[in-house]
């Protein structure tokens, strides 16, 4: 049975291209979120083994979503998707709970990786 | 401090023996009159003091124990009840285990020292990751949260904050509780590359209490630095009135009151310390790369990077020193053909030194570049209208070399990419004053330039000249001050409308405090001595004229609470000797408000 992700991401680009990803690794995609609020209703909706949830979002940033989740599932496996230069905040990402990141451009290999880690947990 | 607190654990068991002989007198007497109110309050307090002592030794048994007693007690005193023969019985059972756990102490504390021996041997996980690592510190952030979750993470290095802030490439070192397990773990994590175990070479820093760090939220550190900055200073006013007191008894609690505070304060201050060597550590390469960019040679040499202050000193003059390196490499170093021409070595330099200096710290940045021509700073004065041609002759060097503090004030016409206009001068002298310094600057034509800063190592509390105005006492820092004098009223004249004075030479002009805070008062206008403080701000030398001096102290600063910190004129607020609370004055601030003072007539 195929592992089910939620996605978020406030770009659709970037939501396409990490589902194909995901998709043509045998991932299932559940739902989509495009912002933090949105992220914790389709959690709570579909409730997916893994979210990926990029860490820069208008509104609530990805790090609150995160919490507002964990809040709801304390075991939620949460995958951070950020930018080159945001070290500190996945570093503060990772402190709050989540259990992997991966960095943008991605290389698809690496992002199946860290999927696969998390969800072996 | 090993020995310190050989020190303190003999004391607190002589103490506590002597405690407990008392306590037996105590129920003794409580069996024969139940409610002898003295009787219980003592035993109340006495187990109070207990708690105390075993809480700051970190005897929690006792603690616990005393505690509950004390409790105890202390119901019955609230309630005027009696002491019934169980509530006795209990004490006694605690007593006799207090007893007890005083006898072990000995024994525990030659166990604890070999704890921390053993500790001091054991070694750490090196793990290295895979050169293709993206975001080295959140990949650390992710193994580490990983062992967290299965065993005791005794230690990090570098530290997490470090790590956090971009410390580490493709290395880091855990040091923890069953290393097997760990090292399994580690095995199967694909970022990692290699795992092996190294041991500390050389002295070791043993966590005080064997444990490793532990992160604490920063607010907390600075509320528990300021309370015992609070604690400090309200001790020496106990001591004060106390000494007043001949009771021995008093005496020798507050002797051991007092030593405990001291341990105390400087264990928070500690926890606080940070190397200046985390900043200037980041230079050598700054400068480095900032003269290859502008095809300049600049070397650099560092002193006493190991003096370690106050981690928010460090974080408020970091930027201040950044700027003024880079400052010096652009406009000061002159490039290798003008240096030649000049007879100088080819290669700049740059002196970065730290001194510590009584409660201060000195940090000075000198650069043997072109320096600053006093004319050229005298053609921008005259050109932006701060200074009349007249003026020009009667200014000392000193003076000319303040106007570089004001802000806007550049003798730079060229703006380039990379260098830009410099920083302003303004802005690290701000910085400096804002954490209690003072900044100076000397230069020399075609020899170069050196900013001196001179700051605090402790913040919370600063030296500050109390002064009455209007019946209303107020707080001016000392680093405003140059001197404090009594003057005869018949020395003020008036120039164009304007009140001023001489003194030694100097025309200084004169203002009255309770003028510039908008309450003018009569107080002092006719009185033949004037209590008067000579200022300085931003290069302005000043005559304040207050009511009355109170003397001066030092005064834990605590910041406004909102709305009240919105006001720029006071810096925050200060609770003194006799509890009243006081403002403390921003006198730049005060400068901008001057201009709708009365004049006195």
């Amino acid at each position: 049975m195929a592992a089910r992700v939620l996605i978020v991401d406030d770009a659709i680009f970037m939501r396409k291209m990490l589902g194909d990803i995901l998709e043509k690794g045998g991932y299932e995609i559940c739902a989509e979120a495009e912002n933090g609020v949105e992220a914790v209703d389709k959690y709570v909706e579909c409730k997916p083994d893994l979210v990926t949830m990029d860490i820069i979002m208008p509104d609530i940033s990805g790090i609150d979503a995160l919490k507002e989740i964990m809040k709801k599932d304390r075991d939620a496996k949460i995958v951070m998707v950020s930018a080159m230069g945001h070290q500190s905040l996945v570093v503060e990402a990772i402190q709050a709970g989540a259990k992997d990141y991966v960095v943008k451009p991605f290389q698809p290999s690496r992002v199946l990786e860290a999927v696969q880690r998390v969800l072996r947990l | 401090m090993h020995e310190d607190r050989d020190q303190y654990i003999e004391l607190f068991r002589e103490e506590a023996r002597e405690y407990l002989g008392r306590l037996n007198k105590l129920l003794i007497e409580m069996g024969k009159d139940p409610t002898h109110i003295e009787t219980i309050t003592e035993a109340f307090r006495i187990f109070h003091t207990l708690k105390g002592m075993a809480a700051s030794l970190g005897y929690k048994e006792i603690e616990n124990i005393s505690h509950d007693l004390e409790g105890r007690l202390e119901e019955l005193k609230e309630y005027g009840k009696g002491v019934s023969s169980e509530i006795i019985d209990k004490i006694f059972k605690g007593m006799d285990t207090i007893e007890d756990f005083i006898e072990k102490i000995g024994e525990m504390e030659d166990k604890n020292k070999k704890g921390n021996i053993w500790a001091k041997s054991s070694p750490f996980i090196k793990i290295t990751f895979k050169e293709d690592v993206e975001l080295p510190a959140a990949r650390a952030a992710v193994i580490i949260k990983r062992i967290e979750e299965e065993e005791v993470v005794e230690e990090i290095k570098p530290s997490f904050e470090e790590i956090k802030a971009g410390g580490i490439e493709d290395t880091f070192w855990v040091r923890c509780s069953n290393r097997k397990a760990v090292k399994e773990m580690l095995a199967s994590m694909e970022e990692v590359k290699e795992v092996s175990i190294e041991y500390e070479e050389g002295v070791s820093k043993i966590p005080k209490g064997g444990v490793g760090g532990i992160r604490v939220n920063i607010e907390l550190l600075d509320r528990l630095q300021n309370i015992v900055g609070e604690l400090v200073v309200f001790s020496s006013q106990l001591s004060v009135l106390l000494s007043e007191v001949e009771d021995k008894k008093y005496k020798r609690i507050l002797d051991i009151h007092n030593r405990f505070l001291k341990d105390l304060q400087n264990i928070v201050t500690k926890i606080r310390l940070v190397p200046l060597s985390l900043i200037f550590n980041k230079f050598p390469r700054y400068v480095r790369d900032l003269s290859k960019e502008l095809r300049k040679k600049v070397s650099i040499e560092i002193f006493g990077s190991d003096i370690e202050v106050d981690r928010s000193l460090l974080e408020g003059i970091s930027d201040p020193l950044i700027h003024l390196i880079r400052n010096a490499v652009c406009h000061g170093i002159e490039d290798p053909n003008e240096r030649k021409r000049l007879n100088k070595p080819i290669t700049g330099k740059i002196t970065v030194s730290a001194k510590r200096i009584k409660g201060d710290i000195l940090i000075k940045i000198s650069d043997d570049g072109k320096g600053i021509d006093e004319r050229e700073i005298l053609h921008t004065a005259l050109e932006k209208g701060l200074l009349k041609e007249e003026e020009v002759d009667a200014l000392s060097k000193k003076e000319i070399l303040h106007f570089l503090f004001m802000p806007g004030f550049t003798t730079n016409k060229a703006v380039n990419e990379v260098s830009g206009r410099g920083i302003g001068l303004n802005v690290v002298k701000d910085i400096v004053r804002a954490v209690g310094g003072s900044v100076d600057i000397s230069t020399e034509k075609n020899k170069g330039t050196t900013i001196t800063m001179e700051m605090p190592l402790s913040m919370a509390i600063i030296r500050v000249y109390l002064i009455q105005s209007n019946g209303q006492l107020f707080a001016l820092p000392m680093t405003f001050v140059d001197e404090t004098l009594m003057i005869p009223g018949i020395f003020i004249s008036r120039l164009m409308g304007k009140e001023i004075i001489l003194l030694r030479k100097e025309v200084l002009p004169v203002y009255r405090f309770s003028g510039i805070m908008g309450n003018y008062s009569n107080d002092g206008i006719n009185d033949a001595i004037l209590a008067c403080l000579i200022v300085e701000v931003e290069g302005e030398r000043f005559a304040l004229i207050v009511d009355r001096f109170r003397g001066s102290c030092d005064a834990v600063v605590k910041p406004l609470p909102p709305p009240l910190n919105e006001i720029r004129e006071f810096t925050g607020i200060t609770i003194i000797g006799n509890g009243e609370p006081c403002l403390i004055i921003d006198l730049p601030s005060f400068r901008y408000r001057r201009r709708y003072e009365n004049t006195g007539s």
